[in-house]
């Protein structure tokens, strides 16, 4: 004999083998294995036979796992035929667990692509990582602002070799005019910028050269959308167009040497034509030289760095790169870099190119669409711990069969998965329905049809699966572990203390949850209830504002505002540089109070003496602009209560400022009024008069209401008499102060619409749990009638555990509101106080909604007929 | 009456050959023997499985062995539905095998 010794057959294939054949007699399969590997080692030989052990087990792999799908599978059909029979059996159940985890999972989904739709700002440049702006720390007082010195960005390229592309983005201050042929429009979205920039932000172009397009002067890149709206079907490229913008009062002519594809909604700015930077050259009085000056901040900077640079060790070397370039100034500066990507969300530093989102409204938001989740998946659990006695009988007669706990387990799993994948699909529906009412109330124009991309619908999927795990791990384990029995026996109890207390704490929760956002509802309605009515300060009613790039007419506004008061309903008109919402220029102003001499930053208005008059400003000492003082122009101020209080002197009356190498008289202090939102604390500023070339840009024309549209009639007549070169156009004041509080009212509309839908799932679930529990009680409810219970003290036995638990929520909500919207209002530098009748309401409004939903089914009960529960046949 | 597909027929041939009744690992051995050709015992549990659910098989535990270890057995024995199936098979053989008219070539 060759081999003499036995030879044992592999130990891992055989562990493999017993792993694999779940559900074949193992020890069969083996012995089976074993017999014909003894045969063949007598044969053939030990190390044949081990091949043939091996080959065996791992080419039996498929048909072993063949069987064990199809066994499951087996059980999968059973399972959801037993869950489809339960499904039509309890209608209410069904109904309610569908409709509350099909609205849960569509708040859900809309938040979820909400936030996915924040994250995506700017992120498709080529290389966003990698780019970065240039923000400003002003230490002394906390300010972070974004504008940077015109020179900057050339010379970050210039020193510093990691900086391998910079560009420099100006926003036309104001509107300004395009003229091309017929076409005369005016437009918001003029931008200034480098040649480097489309290097930086990869905006394709349709046509067009990338590399030599904002290279000369008087070149322009116009969007797809404008090409459409100037030229129609005509080719763009290599036209004139004419632009009079902000910056110069005559037009100029511009080449266009590219079009732009549109430019996406999820841009921190938008645009719709691109001006190369260095025409500001030809554009500004001063030249060149007035342009690429240092300490002077009007543009961003953008650097995209190169892959290696690490931009902490960047941001190391700025404080000596400033001082070699600025002085001695920038001691109490330091600048930043910060990410592109991170932009968007993070808040809005001064001077943003336009308005940035934040990131707690993404914290706030997914908190929202968690804990509507939350108060979704525990109406399941609620309802299914409820319902299962009548589960009980099937559960025991599982387990006297032979069912192992764990396949109860995972009986009850596949049920609520079903369910909650029944409510996936529903809330498809339902987020392809609501989507574009839901980009409205966000404030986003979003693209259509939003789940159509496979990663999008693997994750929800993988939510929904998540979702019926967690909603039916509770009820699975729960039930499973019923004592088969005392099932059959009949002596289970299900409605025993310690499940009553777990219910109960379930509903408080879900009120908890409900009571915090009405808080919050209230909280925010009333703040901006405040806002709205909060007097600003200056009259917003009634006020007609008109910006002018008319060059004549800014530097001679007189003729035409006499004109404008001509008219029958105007009562009054004041040319000024600013609107009192607009003041954004600061300058450093120079005095001497108590013997030393000061420093500091002011913000400054130019107006003309009907300025108060028509804004109803109040001049609380001293006087106004006047006419009859010739001395007024170019050298008297009117400074605010602030700037009164900054300067730091008893009576400001007389006294002297100096500015831009001028000494101003102060003439009178006005009252404070809010030129910025109510966000920030008013800041000191100064009015003067001041005749300059520059011009006034605003003309403000108080109207009476009546006739509103023959007055607007005849001030485009005069308009066009006086300025017939430029179009008439105008805006409502008020309008104007409305928009700066849109994001809070999306907000506040938005937190409304998720409060109802939240207070409106937790009730369906008490709907359905009260209906359990009264069908549970109704023997001893008859039992009570008939030993002469009243109505009254049967609805008050239903109802009274269900008050109980709202009582305990409303005293765990109220401090948890209290110290989320004590936060919150303290974005507010005005704001409403927190009244206690906020949280009285909130209190009664859950009590409310808690006894209406149960008094139904109480009411039912309490009128129903004793002998028809009673009757035992 | 239903038409065995050729691995069924082949099983239950080898089955009856092996005195109607057998564990695994002859049965192995008379399948191979009758088909000419290797069988995994993946495969052939499948095949089993799927006869048992037809109704062609029964399966039971054999009474436990008196050697080593003293496990019973899985036993497979073809049923009366299983032995009425393989003749209605053999026989269809037989008549295509009697009416095809070119058979000898």
């Amino acid at each position: 004999m060759a081999n003499n010794k036995e030879i044992r057959s592999p130990g891992w294939a055989r562990k493999l083998l017993k792993w694999m054949s779940v559900y074949h007699d193992k020890h069969s399969i083996i012995e089976d294995f074993e017999e014909t590997f003894s045969e063949i080692q007598e044969s053939e030989g030990g190390p044949k036979a081990k091949r043939w052990y091996w080959a065996n087990t791992i080419k039996s792999i498929p048909g072993c796992f063949k069987l064990i799908a199809a066994w499951k599978f087996t059980m999968l059909k059973n399972h959801l035929k037993i869950a489809y029979r339960n499904f039509i059996r309890q209608k209410m159940f069904s109904f309610i667990n569908i409709a509350s985890l099909t609205v849960g999972l569509t708040c859900g989904i809309l938040i979820l692509l909400f936030i996915r739709y924040e994250f995506s700002y700017d992120k498709y440049h080529k290389d966003a990582r990698h780019v970065y702006r240039a923000v400003r720390e002003n230490r002394g007082e906390l300010i972070w602002s974004n504008s940077s010195e015109h020179p900057l960005a050339a010379t970050l390229k210039q020193d510093f070799p990691e900086v391998i592309k910079a560009t420099r983005v100006k926003k036309n201050d104001e509107v300004g005019v395009v003229e091309y042929g017929s076409k005369r429009f005016y437009e918001e979205g003029i931008y200034f910028v480098d040649q480097d920039f489309l290097d930086i932000f990869t905006f394709p172009l349709l046509s067009g050269n990338k590399s030599t397009a904002l290279k000369g002067p008087f070149s322009v890149l116009i969007t797809q959308e404008m090409a459409e709206k100037y030229f129609g079907d005509e080719e763009p490229l290599g036209k004139v167009i004419q632009i009079n913008e902000w910056y110069s009062e005559k037009k100029y002519n511009y080449e266009i040497k590219g079009v732009l594809k549109n430019i996406p909604e999820n841009s921190h700015f938008t645009f719709d034509f691109l001006v190369s930077y260095i025409s500001l050259y030809s554009l500004k009085r001063g030249g060149r030289d007035s342009v690429e000056t240092w300490s002077y901040f009007e543009p961003k900077t953008y650097v995209k760095l190169a892959s290696s640079a690490i931009p902490s060790d960047l941001e190391g070397k700025f404080p000596s790169f400033l001082r070699k370039y600025r002085g001695d100034e920038s001691v109490s500066e330091r600048m930043h870099l910060q990410p592109l990507t991170d932009i968007h969300l993070g808040g809005n530093l001064k001077f943003e190119l336009e308005n940035n989102s934040d990131m707690k409204i993404i914290y706030i938001f997914s908190s929202i669409a968690f804990f509507i989740m939350l108060i979704a998946c525990l109406n399941y659990v609620n309802l299914s711990v409820a319902r299962s006695t009548k589960r009980a009988i099937e559960v025991g007669v599982r387990k006297v069969v032979g069912a192992k706990k764990t396949q109860i387990i995972r009986q009850f799993l596949v049920e609520s998965v079903a369910f909650s994948m029944l409510a996936l699909l529903i809330s498809f529906i339902f987020v392809d329905l609501v989507w574009p009412a839901f980009g409205a109330l966000i404030g986003r124009e979003l693209s259509s049809n939003p789940i159509q991309n496979l990663d999008m619908t693997l994750i929800l999927i993988g939510i929904a699966i998540i979702t019926g795990f967690f909603s039916g791990s509770y009820p699975a384990f729960y039930i499973s572990s019923f004592q088969p029995i005392q099932i059959i026996k009949g002596t289970l109890r299900i409605g025993s203390k310690s499940s009553a207390i777990f219910r109960n704490s379930l509903v408080a929760i879900q009120f908890i949850v409900s009571i915090v956002l009405i808080i919050c509802t209230f909280v925010i309605h009333d703040q901006l209830h405040y806002i709205k009515n909060r007097n600003l300060g200056f009259d917003k009613d009634q006020i007609i504002t008109i910006y002018t790039l008319d060059g004549n007419l800014k530097r001679n506004p007189v003729p035409f505002k006499n004109e404008l008061m001509g008219i029958p309903n105007v009562s009054g008109v004041s040319a000024s540089l600013d609107l009192p919402t607009t003041i954004r220029r600061t300058s450093s102003l120079a005095w001497v109070a108590e013997g030393e001499e000061r420093k500091s930053e002011f913000y400054y208005t130019f107006v003309d003496s009907d300025y108060f008059d028509v804004y109803d400003m109040e001049i609380i000492k001293g006087r106004s602009f006047s006419e009859d003082f010739p001395t007024d122009k170019d050298q008297a101020a009117v400074i605010n209560e602030t700037a009164s209080q900054n300067l730091g002197w008893e009576n400001p009356i007389g006294k002297k400022i100096k500015s831009h190498g001028i000494e101003w008289t102060v003439i009178g202090v006005a009252k404070d009024f809010h030129f910025e939102s109510l966000h920030s604390k008013i800041e000191p500023m100064i009015f003067i008069t001041l005749n300059t070339n520059r011009g006034l840009d605003y003309f403000s024309v108080k109207v009476n209401p009546v006739d509103l549209p023959g007055t607007l009639g005849f001030i485009q007549e005069k308009w066009e008499r006086f300025s017939p070169e430029f179009p008439f156009q105008y805006y409502f004041l008020d309008e104007r102060v409305d928009r700066v509080y849109k994001a809070e009212q999306r907000f506040g509309k938005s937190f409304n619409i998720f409060t109802i839908i939240a207070l409106l799932i937790a009730s369906m679930g008490l709907i359905g749990l009260a209906s359990f529990v009264t069908e549970e009680k109704r023997k001893e409810i008859s039992v009570r009638k008939i030993l002469g219970a009243d109505f009254k003290s049967i609805i008050f036995l239903l109802a009274s555990e269900y008050l109980k638990c709202i009582a305990v929520a409303v005293v765990i909500a109220w401090p948890v509101g209290y110290f989320i919207m004590g936060r919150w209002l303290k974005n507010f530098a005005y704001r409403t106080n927190l009244g206690v009748e906020i949280f009285i309401l909130s209190g009664l409004l859950a009590f409310g909604f808690a006894l209406i939903t149960v008094s139904y089914q109480s009411v039912k009960a309490a009128l129903a007929n004793p002998a028809d529960s009673l009757r035992y046949e | 009456m239903a038409i065995l597909a050729v691995k069924e027929e082949i099983i239950l041939s080898a089955l009856l050959m092996l005195d109607g009744e057998s564990h695994g690992a002859p049965l192995r051995k008379k399948v191979i023997e009758l088909s000419n050709k290797e069988i995994v015992y993946g495969t052939l549990y499948n095949l089993l499985e799927i006869l048992i659910r037809k109704g062609y098989v029964i399966s039971h535990k054999s009474a436990p062995r008196p050697v080593r270890g003293g496990r019973s057995k899985t036993v497979y024995k073809i049923s009366k539905k299983g032995k009425t199936a393989l003749e209605e098979t053999l026989r269809m053989h037989e008549r295509i095998k009697s009416s095809l008219p070119s058979y000898e070539v």
